[in-house]
């Protein structure tokens, strides 16, 4: 570095720079750095210019005709004498992933490329200016001692482009194909269908039944699910908090049993105990002489017995949430109120749920939207049933995302669970985005 | 500053995507260049000579994983000399696989399915049709077999064997009980049934699989032309209504909802020894020859008017990948593995029914084996039309609203109407 600062003689101050840099960098990546002699820099971003060029000529038209046809050879069985041969044709989701990825990488590049002539142009400016430009040693110690969280941050970033907005965009591509087990590739090709699934699934008589249902049921079970899961903590909490209460940990510990066994054992455990014939609630319920309930195989029974067991086994972190809350409440605020004289349910009313409230808003918004995707406990417990005839693929207790795993994997309608999962997505990221906006340390961010 | 950072933080991004996805695209499709090329070359020279395995050949097999396809591989392997690997994939899960992992180069070369996977499986491209061995394997199974391997007039499968479901009997409990018809099933069900303490004479699996062999019986069928027509649907035909109402009045000896009926239910009071009479498949026989009292296996029963229910049954078969790079070599090892020897191999090792004919002198002689060996007589083979996914669909609802109390007549018809409309639909 020492060598090169003083071998390379600097030029006049000249108004020039920025807009020579600039056009250089237009008619090809990094040549504005090296006129700005930042070479390191430079022939790296030629090499990706090179890069690019080489995709767009190479790989970008088939890309693109891939997209827009999706392939037009098929594929197909050939008898030569005796014995059958495959002749591979196209295969269209092969096709729409490699050139989702082209198309991603072209547009990363030319994100580069703006990128690039932006940097030029200030680095003009600041030589205008009389500044010396970073060497590329400079930049990178620089970048180490003051921008390393960026370098960090670039990988999951990479990792949410590639891994979740590219397959996310293929789904949505796929609610606009006709790809079903009937075209499966790579004997059948796919086509472009536009907005055909979107009007069978709401359109169809059969169809949207099954889809307004399950989608009213996926709401009314998510809300009771959030509701009890989170009242029934709070409860719990407030109990094990209450004054005159010995062995408190005692109580946390047994509390916590049902969430430290795993949710997937339990869950079919409960399967099991809540049979109406041969469960144990039931044979319990006789002895009493209580006539059987029939947990399981009613429609209004198995959607009571979801919330109950969903209660069970999510109101334990409610309670350890709430209880760690509970504890940061200003004790002169329960004094001040008895002074005042206040009741014990006004000092609950009035100070306690507020503050915990106040804390626990986002938390319960985010187990929501949890519970509107909560695959585990209904496809375990119940798996939709009790089965229901008026239902396209769907039972009684199905939610959308279980009716969505069923459409895809049992019945292959690829293309309609597709039109569901971009429904869901919707509905979750409109939550999610509003959560992230309303909390606190966001809109924090946003004043300074 | 930030900017010049930005762009240094992107570099090292790209230089990620680069190693990660840069390739992609072109390899992908010499890959398949590649594969069309050495196919084509390979069907010239071969012809009509004879099949003889690629040099350098290895396998990979998909198989339930049991003591029978051990031994078979390894005899394999001794014979000729290829090298197989067996990885354990369920019949059921193997076609779901192959459509990822056969385009993209790490599917099986081998692999079973049961036939109610076969229209998929062939609609996807996923299987090659077993052609040099067709006569073969014409000659030495069962014609329902072959016709169950069979899709659109072309042979695909190597059949291994055939199951469908019988009548377990604990004969501890049932002594020498007559069991000829339904109504002595019944009489013994209400002497022996006792709800308290979960004892029950008579269970079945409430799927649509078990169940509908009530309906068959009386001439009930799932598709026309013996399985093969997809627009005729015989749900709700005279037979079928017949059959459905037979099935209401087992509600006597079986007093609860099917939903709870479970299978997991079933079997533990199966094994516990207090269930009589256990309606189940074959794919149990290893299992239940092992319980601690005495099994026999009887054909079910005869209903009223003297017509026993015709079960429904399956094949499982061997079926060789398009996706094979040596389709010579695994060709050679589905025929192998499927032939007469390695049919009674199979028998005695692991209790499969065979799909071969003209071998019952060498086949176990159990009464499991015996009872059903007599049921696939009278059985039905399942279709193996992509359209059997309505079966299920629309059948289940409507045995449950059935057993529930719902009128038969509408109740078939409404899941006829609705095969038809998804069948029609697409």
């Amino acid at each position: 570095m020492q060598q090169l600062a003083i071998g390379s003689k600097y030029p006049e101050p000249s108004k020039k720079f920025r807009k020579k840099a600039a056009l250089l960098s237009v008619i090809a990546m990094g040549l504005g750095q090296i006129y700005n002699r930042q070479y390191v820099k430079g022939f790296l971003l030629l090499a990706f210019y090179v890069y690019g060029i080489f995709t767009a000529v190479t790989s970008l038209p088939h890309a693109l005709w891939a997209l827009i046809t999706l392939g037009e050879t098929e594929t197909h069985l050939q008898k030569v004498g005796r014995l059958y041969k495959q002749v591979m044709g196209d295969h269209s989701i092969f096709l729409m992933v490699e050139s989702l990825i082209t198309v991603f990488i072209m547009l990363v590049l030319i994100w580069l490329y703006i990128a690039g002539i932006k940097d030029a142009y200030r680095t003009g400016k600041l030589r205008e200016e009389g500044v010396r430009p970073n060497t590329f040693k400079q930049t990178l110690s620089f970048v180490a001692a003051y921008r390393f969280p960026h370098i960090v941050l670039a990988i999951p970033l990479l990792g949410v482009v590639f891994f979740t907005v590219m397959p996310i965009i293929f789904m949505i591509l796929v609610a606009f194909t006709d790809f079903t087990r009937e075209t499966m590739p790579p004997a059948h090709l796919i086509n472009w269908e536009g907005l055909q699934a979107f009007k069978e699934l709401l359109r169809t008589k059969a169809w949207s039944h099954t889809f307004y249902s399950v989608t009213l049921w996926t709401f009314i079970w998510a809300f009771f699910a959030t509701i009890t899961g989170y009242f029934g903590g709070f409860a719990a909490a407030l109990l094990v908090q209450s004054k005159g209460i010995r062995f408190r940990s005692f109580w946390r510990t047994a509390f916590i049993l049902p969430f430290a066994i795993p949710m997937f054992v339990s869950t079919l455990i409960m399967r099991n105990i809540f049979n109406g014939q041969f469960g144990p609630v039931n044979q319990y319920l006789g002895m009493l002489g209580i006539a059987k309930a029939p947990w399981l195989s009613d429609p209004l029974w198995a959607k009571i017995t979801l919330i109950l067991v969903n209660f069970w086994l999510s109101f334990p972190v409610s309670m350890l949430m709430i209880i760690g809350i509970l504890s940061t409440i200003p004790r002169d605020m329960y004094e001040a109120a008895d002074i005042d004289g206040a009741s014990g349910s006004q000092k609950t009313r009035l100070i306690t749920f507020p503050m915990v409230m106040y804390s626990m808003a986002p938390l319960i918004i985010m187990q929501f939207v949890a519970n509107i995707n909560n695959f585990n406990i209904v496809y375990l417990l119940t798996n939709g049933k009790p089965l229901n005839g008026d239902f396209q693929f769907a039972g009684h207790t199905d939610i959308l995302i279980t009716w969505l795993f069923k459409l895809s994997m049992e019945q292959g309608k690829y293309n309609y669970a597709s039109v569901i999962g971009i429904f869901i997505f919707i509905v979750l990221s409109v939550f999610a985005i509003w959560n992230v906006r309303r909390t606190k340390a966001f809109k924090e961010e946003d004043a300074s | 500053m930030t900017k010049k950072l930005g762009l240094l933080t992107l570099c090292m991004m790209l230089i990620f995507v680069l190693s990660a996805c840069g390739g992609k695209p072109g390899s992908g499709a010499e890959n398949s260049g590649n594969a069309a090329a050495d196919s084509g070359g390979e069907a010239t020279a071969e012809g009509t000579e004879e099949l003889t395995p690629e040099p350098g050949a290895e396998l990979t097999f998909w198989t339930i994983k049991d003591g029978f396809s051990d031994y078979a591989v390894q005899e394999f392997e001794k014979k000729y000399n290829i090298k197989v690997t067996v990885e354990d994939v369920a019949y059921w899960d193997s076609v779901a696989r192959m459509t990822t992992d056969g385009p993209s180069g790490t599917g099986a070369d081998v692999f079973g399915m049961t036939n109610d996977f076969l229209g998929g499986a062939v609609n996807a491209g996923l299987v090659l049709p077993n052609d040099y061995f067709e006569e073969d394997t014409k000659t030495i199974n069962r014609k329902l077999a072959v016709d169950a391997s069979t899709y659109e007039g072309i042979l695909y499968g190597y059949p291994r064997s055939v199951y469908t479901y019988g009548l377990y009997v604990n004969k501890d409990l049932v002594k020498d009980a007559k069991l000829d018809t339904w109504d002595d099933v019944i009489a013994f069900s209400k002497k022996f049934n006792d709800v308290k303490s979960n004892k029950y004479g008579f269970m079945f699996d409430s799927g649509s699989f078990y169940l509908f062999s009530f309906l068959t019986g009386y001439g009930g069928y799932i598709f026309g032309s013996n399985e093969t027509d997809p627009t005729d649907i015989g749900v709700n035909n005279e037979g079928s209504v017949k059959g459905m109402t037979f099935l209401k009045s087992l509600k006597d000896i079986l007093p609860f909802k099917l939903t709870d009926m479970t299978r997991d239910a079933k079997n533990g009071l199966w094994e516990q020894g207090k269930l009589a009479m256990n309606m189940d498949g074959s794919w149990e026989i290893g299992k239940y020859s092992k319980l601690p009292f005495q099994v026999a296996v009887i054909p079910l029963p005869a209903m009223p008017e003297g017509k026993a229910p015709v079960t429904l049954a399956g094949t499982t078969s061997y079926y060789v990948s398009t996706y094979s790079k040596y389709p010579n070599a695994a060709k050679l090892f589905a025929n192998f593995i499927t032939s007469k020897d390695m049919q009674i191999k199979d028998n005695e090792l692991i209790g499969s029914i065979p799909a071969a004919e003209g071998i019952d002198d060498s086949i176990r002689k159990d009464e499991i084996m015996q009872g059903f060996l007599k049921q696939i007589e009278s059985s039905r083979m399942w279709s193996s039309l992509p359209e059997m996914q309505y079966f299920g669909q629309y059948m289940d609802p409507a045995f449950d609203a059935v057993w529930n109390g719902a009128d038969v007549k509408a109740t078939l018809d409404k899941a006829a109407e609705g095969m038809k409309t998804s069948i029609g639909m697409k």
